[in-house]
């Protein structure tokens, strides 16, 4: 693996310090936050470690989450995958569970909109078909 | 009494205003969908939808945040004012366990 990839290397390179750099940043911010709240600051060291910590986690949450979309028959990682990466503990699967929802409400109301608009047609047709019947009765009469 | 109880809430509904104004930092989405990709096994296969790309950086997002609330908690608990690696190393087994 490492002698295919050993020509890509160089440019392979500055592409992943590019990304530590800005997962090191956001994470910097964090701190920040997290800082204020608590009265606390943080060093640089511990900065650097928690940035360099999240960045390998991510790579085990990219890893599980390929199985996960694998194990279903899927190349498509989905909601589904990201709630079976967080059952370990239940608050944050609750979170992850709640905000799931917040956002498929959106598409959920796009859904929705599609029947009331068959509904409405139905309702269109319908006056149409009594104001005929009527006619033809009149007809007759 | 009266007075006092106003000020409280004064200061309740200004720092809850600044909460709802000042949203939680988070990681960019390009960002974690690039790093996502990096270490998927099958790069050109595997994709991610946008929701859960969403989810996943919350994930993240809370990681990071735990593991900085922990390591300012274990130095608020040995009277330090600074977070240095040494409490970082005594909460990582156990944060590490829980992701």
């Amino acid at each position: 693996m490492d002698d295919q990839n050993a020509s890509d290397d160089l440019e392979t390179l500055t592409h992943v310090q590019h990304l530590k750099a800005a997962v090191h940043y956001t994470v910097a911010k964090i701190c920040e936050e997290t800082g204020e709240e608590k009265h606390q600051t943080f060093s640089r060291q511990s900065i650097a470690t928690i940035s360099e910590l999240t960045y390998r986690q991510i790579g085990s949450f990219a890893e599980d989450l390929e199985l996960f979309a694998r194990h279903a028959k899927r190349s498509m990682v989905g909601i589904d995958d990201v709630k079976l990466l967080v059952r370990k503990s239940l608050p944050l699967a609750n979170h992850i569970t709640q905000l799931a929802e917040t956002l498929s409400s959106g598409t959920e109301e796009k859904k929705k909109k599609k029947p009331q608009r068959r509904k409405k047609k139905v309702s269109s047709t319908d006056p149409e078909l009594n104001y005929q019947d009527n006619s033809t009765v009149e007809n007759i009469d | 009494m009266a007075e006092e109880l106003c000020e409280k809430l004064r200061t309740m509904a200004a720092s809850s205003e600044t909460t709802e104004i000042n949203e939680p930092m988070t990681f960019k989405l390009k960002t974690i969908q690039e790093i996502l990709k990096l270490h998927f096994k099958e790069k050109e296969k595997t994709r991610i939808s946008g929701d859960a790309l969403r989810l996943t950086t919350e994930v993240i997002r809370v990681f990071v945040k735990e593991a900085s609330a922990r390591a300012a908690m274990q130095a608020e608990n040995s009277a330090e004012k600074e977070v240095t690696i040494e409490h970082l190393e005594k909460i990582l087994p156990q944060l590490i366990l829980d992701f």
